[in-house]
């Protein structure tokens, strides 16, 4: 009897302490969020009468498998609420909830930053499959959502309030195939994909239809092969690949499994070019994969040396002396999802959810990645850089302007 | 399929199938002793390996110093897990299960506040970079590592539980423990020193593994710890020859599954999963054929 009491004594005071150092966590990472309480009910009177603060919800992946893609996105923002706090004259509070990179999480965190905070707009989520869940909820609720680095299609595809800071996967998929023909001549192509997440099999089949229409090949695409979310040998499918020998393996898989899976094919001595999509640029793939990562390349949301207007300059520079390192894809659709939508409440003059979605329609703003217009599904029309891995550095290779 | 690409499949079977024995015998040493699954098994082995790195990037200590120092501190974890969790539950079977369960996902989270779920590099000696290139084939070091590591490794747990008093005692314990306490054995040290073993396989096998994959984040025990567990039931969980074959078979069938039926890739985990199921409806001893204590009548 003595023992099980002591035991669960134990149990909770360790349940206590997880549950503290999470508090913990939370509030260092929002210290915005204790600020004056906003005027429930605001938004539902009449549109001349303005509240005196502008929350807007922020749904990121802050923890779970998505931190580093959570962190650097956030990152980006806080740098656009420090560079323009205030519109129409009124301060910008952001709100941020963690959704723990996991789908039901994202769906919850919307419902509170609709009901509870009472968000004009939300910004996030980096990833397309929580986006999609935190959709459903803003949809229904009639609040506009600014997703950040969410690649797939179906994010904003027949939604009313849904638009996003950054390129679909589509065209992302043809860039690359475009790329990889033109620009490194390759004839062949292998697949390797991580099957249970959206993004890697959405851009990997944009790839292949991309690349055999390119290649005017039907059998151009040599092998699809499959991992999934976890995998860390790769050796098997590699060792398939390398007796292949295809010009390029595209990989569009998340930074970590592709270190791995760097490594491990520069140890089979395979020499077919990796490309990647967007997810590669974090800077923790280079740290892990080190040498093996040389000659890589991917797609990306930004490059510094890509885009040569003044604002990505200006953007450039303010990062790198908040943070003393380089913008990124993440950072990037963070900072310019915070710009698009102050863009629009500034233009609707109010922060009913109608006149925003409104504003938000007639976008044409120049952010980090110049002249950003939302095409008919609320897309992002941008630029794609591509970015090679250069003596361990992020290296400007290639861009691929909208429309071509 | 030529004979050379056989080999490179086999070489990086070989070594596959290796880690993940050097896992199962965690598993199979404890449910020997306890008849408990400890889930928490993969967790000891990310400590380890996170603490390892931590030691390195965060104080700059020397690798040869951070490893056994990230050992012991998973020997003490796992100590202080059996203490305050395990031994007030051990007369409650169900309970010491979800238990386990629970101190795995504790250790998870707890992991994810403290440290954040970003993967970092795991510092390792440079020559397990090195491959060794015979022809097409290539012998990457690390592989060589592993199952000489491994070798030494199961010579010494077998060596230790055939001629040393503590081995002994083990193997009494698990035949029927009644009796062992009655011939003067005090199971819950006998306990304790399986729990220093299985931490050591741990965190020697996490060593292996993160040199081999070279990353590591809070949740790099997870996957490696199911497929070792799939790997010892499939041996005969609570036998140590059966969590050396049944975790090298899985490991090489992974590797041999992707060689031989490329189309059935997307199966592969699938397939462990089914052959799990199978085992433990069929032949639940495993390949050995395994008859605990709770069989006997």
């Amino acid at each position: 009897m003595k023992k099980s009491i002591s035991l669960f004594r134990f149990l909770s005071i360790l349940l206590a302490l997880s549950l503290l150092l999470t508090a913990c966590a939370q509030t260092a990472a929002t210290p915005e969020a204790t600020q004056a309480p906003a005027e429930p009910g605001a938004a539902e009177e009449p549109a001349a009468a303005l509240p005196e603060v502008i929350k807007i919800g922020v749904n990121e992946t802050m923890t779970g498998w998505g931190a580093a893609y959570g962190d650097m996105t956030w990152k980006g923002i806080q740098l656009a609420h420090k560079t323009k706090p205030e519109v129409l004259g009124i301060p910008v509070e952001l709100v941020l909830v963690d959704n723990k990179s996991e789908k039901s999480e994202a769906a919850l965190a919307a419902q509170r930053l609709v009901e509870v905070e009472k968000v004009a707009a939300v910004l996030g989520v980096n990833s397309s499959s929580m986006s999609m869940a935190q959709n459903e909820v803003l949809e229904a609720a009639k609040v506009p959502s600014m997703a950040t680095a969410a690649t797939n299609p179906l994010v904003t595809q027949g939604k009313q309030y849904a638009f996003r800071a950054c390129f679909i996967d589509p065209f992302q998929g043809k860039a690359a195939a475009k790329f990889a023909t033109e620009e490194l001549g390759a004839k062949t192509a292998v697949l390797l994909v991580d099957i249970a997440l959206d993004y890697p099999v959405g851009l990997a089949n944009y790839f292949r239809s991309n690349f055999i229409e390119m290649t005017g090949d039907e059998k151009s695409i040599l092998s699809y092969q499959s991992f999934q979310t976890g995998d860390r040998d790769f050796t098997a499918q590699l060792t398939q690949i390398k007796s292949l020998s295809p010009d390029i393996v595209f990989a569009p898989n998340e930074y970590a499994e592709l270190a791995a899976i760097l490594q491990q094919a520069k140890q089979l001595g395979i020499t077919a070019k990796f490309l990647a999509g967007d997810s590669a640029d974090v800077p923790e793939l280079v740290q892990i994969a080190g040498e093996n990562a040389e000659g890589f390349m991917y797609t990306a949301q930004f490059h510094p040396d890509a885009f040569t207007h003044p604002e990505a300059g200006v953007f450039t520079e303010a990062f790198r002396a908040e943070y003393n390192i380089d913008p990124e894809t993440f950072s990037v659709t963070g900072y310019d999802g915070y710009m698009l939508l102050l863009d629009a409440i500034e233009r609707a003059g109010s922060v009913d959810p109608e006149k925003i979605r409104e504003a938000l329609l007639q976008t044409s703003f120049t952010g980090a990645r110049g002249v950003t217009e939302f095409d008919a599904d609320h897309n992002g029309i941008l630029a794609v850089p591509v970015i090679e891995i250069v003596g361990g550095k992020k290296t400007f290779r290639y861009l691929v302007s909208p429309g071509e | 399929m030529d004979l050379e690409l056989f080999l490179q499949f086999l070489i990086n079977g070989i070594a596959l199938g290796s880690l993940y024995a050097l896992i199962a015998i965690g598993y199979t040493i404890i449910y020997g002793v306890v008849q408990l699954i400890n889930f928490a098994h993969g967790e000891f082995f990310m400590v380890a390996a996170f603490m390892t790195m931590w030691g390195v990037s965060q104080y700059g200590i020397q690798l040869g110093l951070a490893f056994p120092l990230a050992t012991l501190l998973v020997v003490g974890l796992a100590l202080f897990v059996d203490r305050s969790v395990y031994r007030p539950l051990r007369e409650q079977k169900t309970s010491s299960f979800i238990g386990a369960i629970s101190v795995s996902f504790l250790l998870q989270n707890l992991f994810v506040v403290l440290f954040t779920s970003r993967a970092k590099p795991f510092p390792h000696p440079a020559i397990l970079d090195e491959v060794i290139n015979f022809g097409t084939i290539a012998l990457p070091v690390v592989n060589i590592f592993i199952v000489g590591v491994a070798i030494v490794m199961f010579t010494g747990l077998f060596l230790l539980v055939q001629y040393t008093d503590m081995g002994r005692a083990m193997r009494a314990i698990s035949k029927d423990m009644e009796v062992s306490q009655l011939m003067g054995i005090n199971p819950n040290r006998v306990i304790a020193f399986a729990f220093i073993i299985s931490a050591l396989f741990a965190a020697v096998g996490a060593f292996m593994y993160c040199s081999k994959f070279p990353y590591v984040d809070p949740f790099t025990g997870a996957i490696p710890g199911l497929k070792a567990f799939i790997g010892a039931v499939m041996g005969g969980i609570g036998s140590i020859p059966g969590a050396l074959v049944g975790g090298f078979l899985l490991g090489m069938g992974e590797i041999m599954i992707v060689a031989f039926f490329p189309d059935l890739t997307s199966f592969r985990d699938i397939i462990s999963y089914v052959i799990l199921i199978l085992f433990l409806l069929f032949r639940p001893g495993g390949i050995f054929n395994v008859r605990m204590r709770e069989e006997k009548v």
